[in-house]
């Protein structure tokens, strides 16, 4: 009796302890006394409407950047992971590892040294990265490149090349090739190292607490610095909305699309 | 309908040469096998034709046309693959009408045409499944019907049966037949188990070391083997070494034991090679052509070896004084001697041939 209530209690309390963090912010968030105070005293949505408009700036930040980091990211990973996989060229061990390393390097250390390298950049050539959008996506792309990369190898690995041949045989050009066949086969690798890239972009702190600032401000970022300087029951209510986001997001996402289809185990 | 012409075909891989100097000519709506080992060459030779690889000499000639250096897309060539090669994207319907969807075909003769061949391989109603459905019969047959429909001028197939069991197998090797006829389409099929190879070709080309050993119809390969290589590769064969005592003409030979009985036998027909008084050689006789006991002009003295019970036959083994092991075909429920008894075996002279002898090792 006991040794069947095991299995479900041990599940039960690892799940209570990755969420608990998120359920005290949630509660938090609606606790009309001093924020962090524990049990809470009265229920109120105030600290909703207390939001500054800054959070959503930082928020368009944060989604601008995602969405340019990611799009670049499988526009040149995906056919970069094929050269890699199929390619014989000079340097290809080289770029295999350079696609590895941002994934092995802490982010803090890329962060500073993409800072350096903004300053060193403005030297040279006057332009200014740090702070900007530009700056954030690049210094984004660090990551989100090997992500796409290693997610398309992942896919390509399980790849068929008889495929391919039995396309052309049919009469494909190696272009129609690659429309019809490589790419649609190789999509759910595409897509779940997009998905992944996105999230992780969204989700950065270290390499935007460098890159950015100012008008650059990413959601993350934001609320790092305002949980130092400025911490109140809307810092509460903004980590509140972000978790609702996310919920909402999911349910929308597997309802229209289907999360086992779309990450690619067809029926 | 298409003649293949394969001229002085080669193929160096590095050091390893492949194919070496192959000509091969397949007249149109001919079944054609290239049989052999693994490493033989078969498979490059194959590719080379579909255009996956391009050849290091020699030319390939399609219908009259020069396709050497024409890549795979436009040769119009249909190729079936031992692991079938099915799109898992794409239904059944849309595997078979892919190659009419790259040729911008209208939609309706598109769907006429796929709905044909579907019919012509007996898997209309599977039309709508996935490949991840099929077993792997049903799938060879999807990679058959997407191979025909675009109607090529040559049929490739690379060992396509070589991953089913031998039910399924056999059953294909009749559905394959039967389609080809029907079409027919010149067919180019590699495989190397000799019996799929007699059972549906036309004409059938062993191979060896990247060249071809003898290319003839599978009755002619089968009695009339020209070498050691192809005897043994097709079918059983009894060997013993002879010496030629005496000739008349081509078609008329009189050899004698090597072993020290003297023994004479007497070898009529038309042989693969000249061979000259005093030559040794080897007298070669097929097992089902072999019977114990003194009938016939042929024989030999020999003691009973291993008995094998294979149904309707039984293989009964004897060995000849030179310590040669001969095989030789009994009905079952015959009457025979026991183990290490003194029998004779004999055989007509014109159910046996010469053969050179070779240094190389057999097949």
């Amino acid at each position: 009796m006991i040794r069947r209530a095991i299995l479900p209690g041990v599940t039960a309390l690892a799940f209570l302890f990755l969420f608990a963090p998120v359920l005290i912010v949630v509660l938090a968030s609606f606790n009309a006394g001093a924020a962090l105070s524990f049990p809470p005293h009265a229920f109120t949505t105030r600290w909703y409407t207390m939001i500054k408009p800054s959070f959503f700036d930082a928020l368009t930040v944060s989604l601008i950047v995602a969405s340019i980091a990611t799009v670049v990211a499988t526009l040149v990973g995906t056919p970069g992971a094929l050269a890699l996989a199929r390619g014989r060229f000079p340097g290809r061990e080289a770029v295999n590892a350079a696609c590895l390393s941002p994934l092995m390097v802490p982010a803090l250390v890329t962060g500073i040294a993409l800072f350096q390298f903004s300053v060193i950049f403005w030297d040279i050539s006057g332009l200014t990265l740090g702070g900007t959008i530009a700056g954030l996506v690049l210094g984004h792309l660090t990551f989100t490149i090997p992500f796409v990369v290693r997610a398309v190898l992942a896919a390509h690995a399980r790849f068929d090349a008889a495929l391919e041949e039995a396309a052309q045989n049919l009469g494909a050009t190696p272009l129609q090739t690659f429309r019809w066949v490589t790419l649609p086969i190789l999509q759910p690798g595409v897509v779940s190292g997009a998905i992944f890239a996105f999230v992780m972009s969204l989700d950065d702190v270290p390499i935007a607490l460098f890159m950015g600032g100012g008008s650059a401000t990413t959601l993350p970022v934001k609320i790092f610095t305002t949980v130092e300087f400025d911490f109140g029951g809307d810092i509460m209510a903004v980590a509140g909305l972000v978790v609702g986001a996310s919920i909402v997001l999911m349910l929308v996402f597997d309802r229209l699309i289907g999360l086992e289809q779309f990450f690619g185990a067809r029926q | 309908m298409a003649e293949v012409r394969l001229e002085n075909l080669g193929k160096t891989f590095g050091d390893f040469v492949a194919v070496r100097n192959l000509d091969l000519v397949l007249r149109p709506g001919e079944f054609v096998t290239l049989l052999g080992a693994s490493g033989s060459g078969k498979t490059t030779c194959l590719r080379m034709v579909a255009g996956f690889v391009p050849p290091s000499a020699g030319r390939i000639v399609i219908d009259g046309r020069d396709v050497t250096a024409l890549p795979a897309y436009r040769r119009n060539t249909g190729m079936v693959f031992q692991s079938y090669a099915l799109f898992p994207h794409q239904t059944v319907a849309a595997n078979v009408a892919f190659g009419l969807a790259v040729r911008g075909l209208p939609r309706a003769e598109i769907e006429r045409r796929t709905n044909e061949a579907l019919r012509l391989v007996h898997l209309e109603p599977l039309a709508e499944r996935y490949p991840s459905q099929l077993s792997g019969g049903q799938k060879q047959r999807v990679a058959l019907a997407r191979a025909v429909v675009i109607r090529p001028a040559v049929l490739l197939l690379d060992e396509p049966l070589a991953a089913l069991d031998l039910k399924l197998r056999e059953e294909l090797q009749i559905e394959i037949k039967r389609i080809q006829a029907t079409l027919a389409i010149t067919t180019l099929f590699v495989t190397h188990d000799q019996g799929e190879a007699l059972s549906l070709s036309d004409r059938v080309a062993v191979m060896r070391e990247g060249s071809v050993a003898q290319v003839d119809t599978p009755a002619n390969l089968y009695e009339r083997p020209n070498s050691r290589y192809v005897a043994n590769f097709v079918g059983r064969t009894n060997l013993i070494a002879v010496v030629v005592r005496a000739r008349e003409g081509d078609e008329h030979h009189v050899v004698e034991a090597c072993d020290g009985s003297q023994r004479r036998f007497v070898v009529l027909g038309p042989q693969p090679s000249r061979f000259a008084v005093g030559e040794r050689c080897l007298l070669a006789a097929r097992p089902e052509h072999l019977v114990l006991g003194d009938d016939h002009p042929n024989r030999i003295a020999a003691r009973l070896g291993a008995v094998t019970y294979r149904g309707s036959t039984t293989l009964v083994e004897i060995e000849g004084r030179g310590g040669e092991v001969l095989a030789l075909i009994a009905r079952s429920g015959e009457l025979l001697p026991a183990r290490g008894a003194e029998v004779t075996a004999s055989w007509r002279p014109d159910q046996c041939f010469l053969l050179k002898l070779e240094d190389d090792a057999v097949a």
